[in-house]
């Protein structure tokens, strides 16, 4: 019993029409929205005080990225390989509207060995502390590191501090920082 | 784009006969599925009807009102004319931007190179490496307040003092560069827009 767009047709009488019409408007119903496990899916339920406004939205896997043409009309959010991404309506003049991915597929709080989140534009981005002159390599692994901040931790906070990148390892040196002193450091790189 | 004028909601009246309003109300299944089909799974799939395929949020110029135990969820258009994603907590709180300017055109992984994306309130974020060339390009232009910058020498080479910064910009306001002295660093740089 689906919802069915073609009917009511001409010839058959109300007796054969009105189940396929109480279908259609069961259907709809049922399919605007949805409950399991008490969660609602998609739409708050038709007759509900919400009616029409959204509860828990599923986006499917649209595998490719929607095109938006019109440059003032509207923001597009979509599901591509289990990440959210948005694009923004195309410029009149200047760049092109690239997709742009808003999550990441992982997000570390455990703080072991280090602290990871995402930035828009699919950049992860990484805390923790590191200990001069060892490398520390990143997880999730980056395909390209590109940029590493590090600061003193402690104690004398005019250590000088510089990082070295290899790959998606880096490395913090320090001049006049005694052996085995860490820094904290933030590191952001690409997916 | 045309607008359809199809769906009647005003059908079928009482006294209409038969063949008036079989049409009538084929005409509104068709349009619910068509408008239905715009944005979510058809009606009439066999695997995850009325879930959604895409989010269009049209560009809207008010503030959505929200009632307790909601966040709206909407776009419009920021101050730098890009359209963004727009949240709005419970309560009528204030909105913010969630999205911003795109941000991946720049994401060009080159050594010297800058790279931006944005953090919810409208903050803009530029990191990376740059090389000894004195300043660093905060683009796209749109940058009206430095709000923080660290930066941290490349290398192992590290004489001289952590960089003195002056700004550049141009005659709107709108941060052009950010000078520095001529060495290697990694940085991240906070502006608002």
């Amino acid at each position: 019993m689906t919802y069915d767009p073609t009917i009511p047709q001409g010839e058959p009488s109300p007796a054969v029409q009105q189940p396929e019409v109480q279908t259609n408007f069961s259907q709809f119903a049922s399919v605007f929205s949805s409950t399991s496990g008490g969660v609602i899916y998609n739409h708050s339920a038709l007759n509900s005080a919400n009616q029409g406004k959204h509860e828990a939205i599923l986006l499917q896997d649209v595998v490719t990225h929607p095109t938006i043409l019109n440059p003032n009309g509207y923001i597009a959010l979509y599901n591509v390989a289990g990440q959210i991404n948005v694009r923004i309506p195309v410029f009149n003049r200047g760049p092109p509207n690239v997709p742009m991915g808003l999550t990441a597929p992982t997000v570390n709080t455990s703080g072991t060995p280090n602290y990871q989140s995402f930035l828009a534009g699919s950049y992860i981005v990484y805390w923790g502390k590191a200990v001069k002159g060892t490398p520390i390599s990143l997880s999730p692994v980056p395909s390209s590191l590109v940029s590493v901040i590090a600061l003193p931790n402690s104690g004398n906070n005019l250590y000088d501090i510089g990082a070295s990148i290899s790959g998606s390892t880096f490395t913090l040196n320090s001049v006049n920082a005694p052996g085995g002193y860490q820094f904290s450091f933030m590191a952001i790189g690409l997916q | 784009m045309s607008i359809p004028i199809n769906y009647n909601p005003n059908i079928p009246r009482p006294k209409d006969k038969f063949n008036t309003s079989q049409p009538q109300m084929l005409q509104n299944f068709a349009s619910l599925y068509a408008a239905f089909a715009k944005n979510h799974v058809p009606l009439d799939a066999t695997n995850n009807p009325g879930n959604h395929n895409v989010i269009e949020l049209t560009n809207q110029t008010e503030q959505f009102q929200t009632s307790a135990g909601e966040i709206s969820a909407y776009s419009k258009t920021l101050p730098s004319k890009a359209l963004a994603l727009f949240l709005r907590y419970q309560g009528n709180q204030s909105e913010f931007s969630y999205t911003n300017y795109q941000t991946q055109i720049f994401k060009t992984p080159n050594v010297n190179s800058t790279y931006v994306t944005y953090l919810p309130g409208n903050m803009i974020c530029y990191f990376g490496e740059c090389g000894n060339v004195g300043y660093v390009e905060l683009k796209p232009f749109i940058s009206k307040n430095l709000v923080t910058a660290i930066f941290t020498r490349l290398g192992t080479n590290l004489s001289g003092n952590p960089p003195d910064i002056t700004l550049e910009k141009d005659s709107d306001g709108i941060i052009q560069k950010v000078l520095i002295d001529k060495f290697f660093y990694f940085f991240f740089i906070l502006t608002n827009a």
